[in-house]
C-alpha cells in the first residue's frame, strides 16, 4: 500500500490492507477494474485520503465484498466512473462521504455507518438496492435524476434520509429519525410503498411537480408528513403523529383514499388552489381539513374526533355538504362527512 | 483467494493456470483464444481476454455450461474484424456471468437460440451490433448495456438487450445504445431497470409483458411501447423525444399508478404522456406538461383516478388533452372517472358514446370538449346541487 491499478482486469485482495498518511489507498486508472476485498478491510489511517479512488472518465468499475473505513477522504471516491458496481460492502467512519460513484451505477447490499458526510451519492441513473445508511453526518443516500432507490433503510442521518432528484422512484425504503426529511424527491418521482418515521423535517416531501406518492406510511415526524408541489397524487397513504399536518398540498393535486390520524395540526391542509381532495378520513387531531387556498374541490371525506373542527374551508372553494347522517334525506353523493 | 486472479498489495502478479483448478473448474486464458466450449462444465477466465481477430471469441456449442469471466474483460479490439463476443448457436442451460464484453465487430453476445440461459453481473458495451441478444426463457440479471450499434446506419443494429418469448431483464441499465434500449418478446418481465438516452425507445415490448418500476428518461423515441395484453406499473417516464408510456396498435394494456412528464415532441408532432389506445385501463397516473395529450385513449378504454396538468401546450395543431379519449370510430365507448385535470390545453375531450363521470376541471382553456352524443352530466354548479354522476367544471 498504497497500490495503483492501471490496467484492466481482476484484482483480489489476499489480507487486511492500511493505508498511510497522504495517500489514498488503492488508486485506479483503468477501465474494467474489478477489486473483490475478498472479505478483508480497508482501512485508513488519520489525514490519508480515500480509500478507493478512481479518476474522472472511467468506466465498469467495480468493488465488492468487504470493509473500507477511516480514511481521511471519502471511503470510496468513483464519482466521475460511469457504469460503476458496488456490492457487499460495509463503508464507515470515512470523514467525508462514505462512497461517491458516477453516471449509471448500481449500489446493492452495502451498509453505510457514521461517514463524516453522505452515506452514499449516486449520480444520475443509478440504481440503488438493499442498502442501508446510518448516522451518517450529511444525508444518508443521494441519487441523481432518473435513478431509483429501492429495498432500503436510512436512519439517523443529520440530513435526509433519502435524496432523490427528479424522475426518481423511491419504493419500498424505510427512514428514520433523520435530521431533515425522510424522504425527498424531485419533479415527476413516484414514491411507493415507503416509510417516514420520526424524522425532524417531512416524512415525505416531493419537492417539485408532477410526482406521486402512494400506499405510504408517515408516523411521528416533526414537520408534514406527507408535502408535495404542485400537481402530485397522493394516494392511500397514512399520516400519523406528525407535529404538523398530516398533508400539505400545493396546487392542481389529486388527494385521495388518504387516512389522516392525530394530526396535531390539520389532518389536509391545501395551502394551493385547484386541488381536488376526496375520500379521504381525518380523525383526533386539531383539525380535520384546512383550506386556505381557492377553487379547490372538496368531496367524499370524512372526519371525526378532531378536537378543533373538522373542516375549515375558506371562500372561493367548492365542497361538499357536510352531514353527520349518510342516511339522512339531506346527504347528498358529494358530501363529505363529520361527526 | 482464486489463483487466477490478480492479487492486490499482498503482491502478487498476474498468475495464469491453464487446465482445472482446484474446484474441479475449467480455466480459460488467453492462449486458448478463440475458445469452442463443446462440453458441458464450469468454466471461467483467468486474465483478460482478447480477440481482435475475425470470428467470435467464445463459442458455445454445448448444453449445461457455465462461464465465469471472473472479473476479467472480454475485448474485441475495438471491433474492427472480429464477430460476436460470445456466440451460443445451440447451446441452452448456459450461464455467463461477472465481466465485461466490449468492442466486438458484431453482438456482445449472440445467444437468441439458447434457452433457459442466465446473464448475469455483466458489462456488455461498445459492441458494433446488438448488446445481449438472448433466447426463450432466458434471464438477464443486474447487467449494463450501454453504447452499442457503434456500427451506425446497419439495419436492426444497435439494440442494448433483446430477449425472446417467456424471459426475464432485472436491475438492469441499459443506455446510450443505437436503437432501442430493450426489445422484449411475449409473456416476459422487466423490473428494476433504468432506460436513459437511447437512440430509439427506451423498451419495446410484445404482447403480454410485465414492465414493474422502470425509469425511461430522455430516450430518443418513447420511453416504452408495449403490447396488447401488457402490464405497465409504477413506472416512471420523463422527458423522453416522442410520446412517454405507449400502448402500440393493439392497445389492451394496464397502465398503473405510473407518471409520465415532460415529453417533448421532435419525432411528429405529437408527444403524449401516456398513449393506451383501445381496450386499456389507465389507473392512478400522474401526468404533466407533456407536449401534446397527459393520457389519450382511443375506443373502449377506461381512465380512472388520474391527474393531468400543463399538458397540451405543444405547437401541435390540435391542442392536448389532460384525458382525450376520442377516435376514427363513431363509437369510442371510452370511460373517463374520477380524474383531476387541471391547466391543460383542454382538460377532458370525448368522442362518442364516451362516458364522462365524476371527473374535475378547473383552468384548462377548455374544460371539457365533449361530444354532442357522449354521455355525460357536466355542472358548473357547487356539489350540493350535482348529481350523483356528475363531473365538475368549476
Amino acid at each position: 500500500m498504497p497500490y495503483d491499478v492501471d490496467q484492466p482486469g481482476s484484482y483480489v485482495v489476499t489480507e487486511n490492507l492500511t493505508g498511510s498518511a497522504a495517500w489514498n489507498g488503492i488508486t485506479i486508472a483503468a477501465d474494467d477494474v474489478t477489486i473483490d476485498l475478498n472479505g478483508f478491510a480497508l482501512t485508513g489511517v488519520p489525514n490519508s485520503k480515500d480509500g478507493i479512488s478512481a479518476g474522472s472518465n472511467y468506466e465498469n468499475i467495480e468493488i465488492l465484498n468487504g470493509s473500507i473505513q477511516n480514511w481521511g477522504d471519502d471511503g470510496i471516491d468513483m464519482f466521475g466512473v460511469t457504469n460503476a458496481i458496488v456490492r457487499d460492502l460495509r463503508v464507515s467512519h470515512n470523514a467525508d462521504d462514505g462512497m461517491r460513484v458516477g453516471y449509471a451505477s448500481r449500489v446493492s447490499d452495502c451498509t453505510l455507518l457514521e461517514n463524516t458526510h453522505d452515506g452514499l451519492v449516486a449520480q444520475n441513473g443509478s440504481i440503488v438496492a438493499r442498502c442501508v445508511a446510518r448516522d451518517n453526518s450529511d444525508s444518508g443516500l443521494v441519487v441523481g435524476n432518473g435513478c431509483t432507490v429501492r429495498d432500503s433503510v436510512s436512519r439517523q442521518n443529520s440530513d435526509d434520509g433519502i435524496y432523490a432528484g427528479e424522475g426518481s422512484t423511491v419504493v419500498a425504503c424505510t427512514t428514520r429519525s433523520n435530521g431533515d426529511n425522510g424522504i425527498q424527491v424531485g419533479r415527476g418521482s413516484l414514491v411507493t410503498t415507503s416509510v417516514g418515521y420520526a424524522n425532524d423535517d417531512n416524512g415525505i416531501w416531493v419537492n417539485g411537480a408532477g410526482g406521486s406518492v402512494i400506499n405510504c406510511s408517515v408516523f411521528g415526524n416533526s414537520l408534514y408528513g406527507i408535502r408535495v408541489g404542485d400537481g402530485c397524487s397522493i394516494i392511500s397513504c397514512t399520516a400519523s403523529g406528525n407535529e404538523k399536518d398530516s398533508f400539505y398540498v400545493s396546487n392542481s393535486c389529486y388527494v385521495f383514499g388518504n387516512n389522516s390520524f392525530e394530526a396535531a395540526n390539520s389532518g389536509f391542509k391545501v395551502a394551493g388552489d385547484k386541488n381536488r381532495i376526496d375520500r379521504n378520513h381525518a380523525t383526533r387531531g386539531a383539525k380535520g381539513y384546512s383550506v386556505t387556498g381557492a377553487d379547490n374541490l372538496i368531496i367524499r371525506n370524512s372526519a371525526s374526533g378532531n378536537s378543533d373542527s373538522s373542516y375549515g374551508i375558506g371562500g372561493g372553494n367548492d365542497a361538499g355538504g357536510i352531514e353527520t347522517d349518510p342516511s339522512a334525506a339531506s346527504a347528498g353523493p358529494w358530501d363529505n362527512f363529520s361527526d | 483467494m482464486n489463483p487466477g486472479r490478480r492479487a492486490c498489495v499482498a503482491i502478487l502478479s498476474l498468475v495464469t493456470i491453464q487446465g482445472h483448478g482446484d474446484n474441479g473448474r475449467i480455466e480459460i486464458s488467453q492462449d486458448m483464444m478463440p475458445l469452442t466450449i463443446s462440453e458441458p462444465g464450469s468454466y471461467v477466465a483467468v486474465e483478460n481476454l482478447v480477440h481482435a481477430n475475425s470470428g467470435d471469441g467464445i463459442t458455445i456449442t454445448a448444453n449445461n455450461v457455465t462461464l465465469d469471466l471472473n472479473g476479467y474483460r472480454l475485448f474485441g479490439g475495438a471491433g474492427t474484424v472480429s464477430d460476436d463476443g460470445i456466440s451460443i448457436p445451440y447451446g441452452h442451460n448456459i450461464e455467463i456471468r461477472n465481466g465485461t464484453i466490449k468492442g466486438f465487430g458484431d453482438h456482445g453476445i449472440d445467444a437468441l437460440f439458447s434457452t433457459n440461459s442466465v446473464f448475469r453481473h455483466l458489462r456488455v458495451m461498445d459492441n458494433y451490433d446488438a448488446g445481449i441478444l438472448a433466447g426463450t426463457a432466458c434471464s438477464i440479471l443486474e447487467t449494463v448495456s450501454s453504447r452499442n450499434g457503434v456500427r451506425q446506419g446497419r439495419s436492426g443494429t444497435g439494440v442494448g438487450i433483446e430477449v425472446d418469448i417467456g424471459s426475464m431483464i432485472v436491475d438492469c441499465t441499459v443506455s446510450a445504445n443505437y436503437d432501442h434500449g430493450m426489445v422484449v418478446s411475449s409473456g416476459s418481465t422487466v423490473m428494476n431497470c433504468i432506460l436513459s438516452g437511447n437512440g430509439h425507445d427506451g423498451a419495446h415490448g410484445g404482447f403480454g409483458t410485465l414492465f414493474r418500476r422502470i425509469i425511461a428518461f430522455e430516450n430518443i423515441g418513447e420511453a416504452f411501447e408495449a403490447n396488447g395484453g401488457s402490464v405497465v406499473a409504477e413506472c416512471v417516464a420523463q422527458r423522453n423525444i416522442d410520446d412517454g408510456i405507449k400502448a402500440a396498435d393493439e392497445g389492451r394494456l394496464l397502465l398503473v399508478r405510473c407518471i409520465a412528464t415532460d415529453t417533448a415532441n421532435l419525432v411528429d408532432g405529437k408527444g403524449d404522456g401516456i398513449k393506451g389506445q383501445s381496450g386499456s385501463l389507465v389507473l392512478e397516473c400522474t401526468v404533466r406538461d407533456n407536449y401534446d395529450d397527459g393520457i389519450t385513449v382511443a375506443s373502449g378504454a377506461f381512465v380512472y383516478d388520474c391527474l393531468g396538468s400543463g399538458n397540451g401546450y405543444g405547437e401541435d395543431e390540435s391542442p392536448g388533452g389532460g384525458v382525450r379519449m376520442t377516435g376514427p370510430q363513431e363509437g369510442v365507448d371510452s370511460r373517463c372517472d374520477d380524474n383531476h385535470l387541471l391547466n391543460n390545453a383542454r382538460g377532458a375531450e370525448a368522442g362518442v358514446n364516451c362516458l364522462v363521470v365524476k371527473n374535475s376541471a378547473e383552468g384548462n382553456t377548455i374544460d371539457y370538449a365533449v361530444s354532442s352524443r357522449a354521455h355525460e352530466d357536466i355542472t358548473s354548479v357547487n356539489p350540493n346541487n350535482a348529481g350523483p354522476w356528475a363531473s365538475f367544471d368549476y
